[in-house]
């Protein structure tokens, strides 16, 4: 399992997910030009693959305004 | 992927094909910055910049760049913030600029709708018939960071647009085929009132993804949440769009900027008067005698005070 920490909307979900972020986005309502995504705390290419146990954390592009 | 320098690389700038570490990405932001105002001529040596700051990422990177700027260049910097009375957001958002400022050793001055104008953002959208909360909140906004840049002798207005920011109005503006407001969204004002003062945006080149990865990458903390008078359909759509094309062509919201800057100076020429004229009741520059903000204030008492609960 995957931890997926979407920081906009407090949430936090498991999913079962192994490949690159890039296609992981999509799955969470997200793109390559509307997050910045950290895995284990630091960020990383969207390319960079997702393992099992990995925290991939969610920041949203968009805010204010 | 490594970056050139051989470090890790934790961005894909995906216009320009180079993969970066942390150092040389925060490296070409600021980089970035300085050639936009350089290129511009968006400030002089000795310069009094007042920066707007809302507690947002655009806004905060602004002001931690012009900080790291003052190591290289003599200038003197004030953040000014306006509250404009949005319970559960702009409330948030304050603490965030008040420990920027406290950090950086930036003067912070706090003004607020409500103090200003006599009502909130909040209450004015209490009103029956009302225009959408962003119109009021744009012109209000306007003007009281202009009057009080300019009560703090302020050279410049520095605003924390990025380049989704100025990708999305130049289309929205064409789109909805205004051409007076389409002329505005340049790098250079020509000074048309004496009480104007010079509004710059050196982030204007700077993606609005770039700008939230440099807050992260240099620990700056910000407000991530949205304005909730911000959901604008339309812009919402602009937004989606230039982001799925920037998506399949990558660059196409630099582009956007680039032909706009091309064709801006025949359209700033063509389209802002030589000069406006003052309003009568404020004094602030107006298009007619009675400004926009005094139109929309006159309206809002009108509406407020017939609504209000009769007094015993």
């Amino acid at each position: 399992m995957v931890k997926v920490v979407l920081l906009r909307e407090r949430r936090i979900l498991d999913i079962s997910y192994t490949g690159p972020i890039r296609d992981l986005l999509p799955l969470v309502d997200y793109g390559v030009e509307t997050a910045v995504v950290l895995k284990n705390g630091s960020p990383v290419e969207e390319e960079e693959e997702v393992t099992e146990g990995d925290e991939i954390k969610i920041v949203p592009v968009v805010s204010g305004g | 992927m490594k970056c050139k320098c051989g470090h890790e690389a934790v961005y894909f700038r995906r216009y320009s094909g180079q993969h970066l570490c942390s150092k040389c990405f925060s490296r070409s932001i600021m980089k970035k910055f300085k050639d936009t105002i350089r290129t511009n001529k968006l400030m002089e040596r000795g310069d009094h910049i007042v920066c707007g700051v809302s507690g947002g990422k655009d806004s905060l990177v602004l002001l931690y760049l012009y900080d790291k700027l003052r190591e290289k260049l003599q200038f003197e910097l004030t953040a000014l913030t306006i509250d404009e009375g949005i319970a559960g957001y702009r409330d948030l958002s304050i603490p965030f600029v008040r420990k920027a400022c406290k950090d950086l050793g930036v003067d912070l001055h706090i003004r607020s709708f409500k103090e200003d104008y006599g009502y909130s953002l909040d209450e004015v959208t209490t009103m029956k018939e009302r225009l959408g909360a962003c119109s009021y909140c744009g012109v209000f906004r306007r003007n009281i960071l202009n009057r009080h840049a300019r009560e703090l002798g302020a050279d410049r207005l520095a605003l924390g647009h990025n380049l989704d920011d100025e990708a999305q109005v130049i289309l929205m503006n064409l789109l909805r085929g205004d051409v007076s407001r389409f002329g505005r969204t340049g790098t250079f004002y020509r000074d048309v009132h004496p009480k104007f003062v010079p509004r710059i945006k050196p982030l204007r080149e700077i993606p609005e993804k770039e700008i939230v990865l440099y807050a992260i990458l240099n620990g700056i903390d910000f407000d991530f949440e949205e304005c909730p008078y911000a959901p604008e359909a339309f812009r919402d759509d602009v937004r989606d769009f230039l982001n799925e094309m920037e998506e399949k062509r990558p660059g196409t919201k630099h582009s956007l900027l680039k032909t706009y800057d091309k064709i801006y100076p025949i359209m700033n020429e063509r389209f802002t008067p030589e000069s406006i004229s003052t309003c009568e009741v404020c004094g602030e520059p107006s298009i007619s005698s009675l400004c926009k903000k005094c139109e929309m204030l006159k309206k809002i008492e009108d509406s407020l005070s017939g609504q209000a609960s009769p007094r015993i």
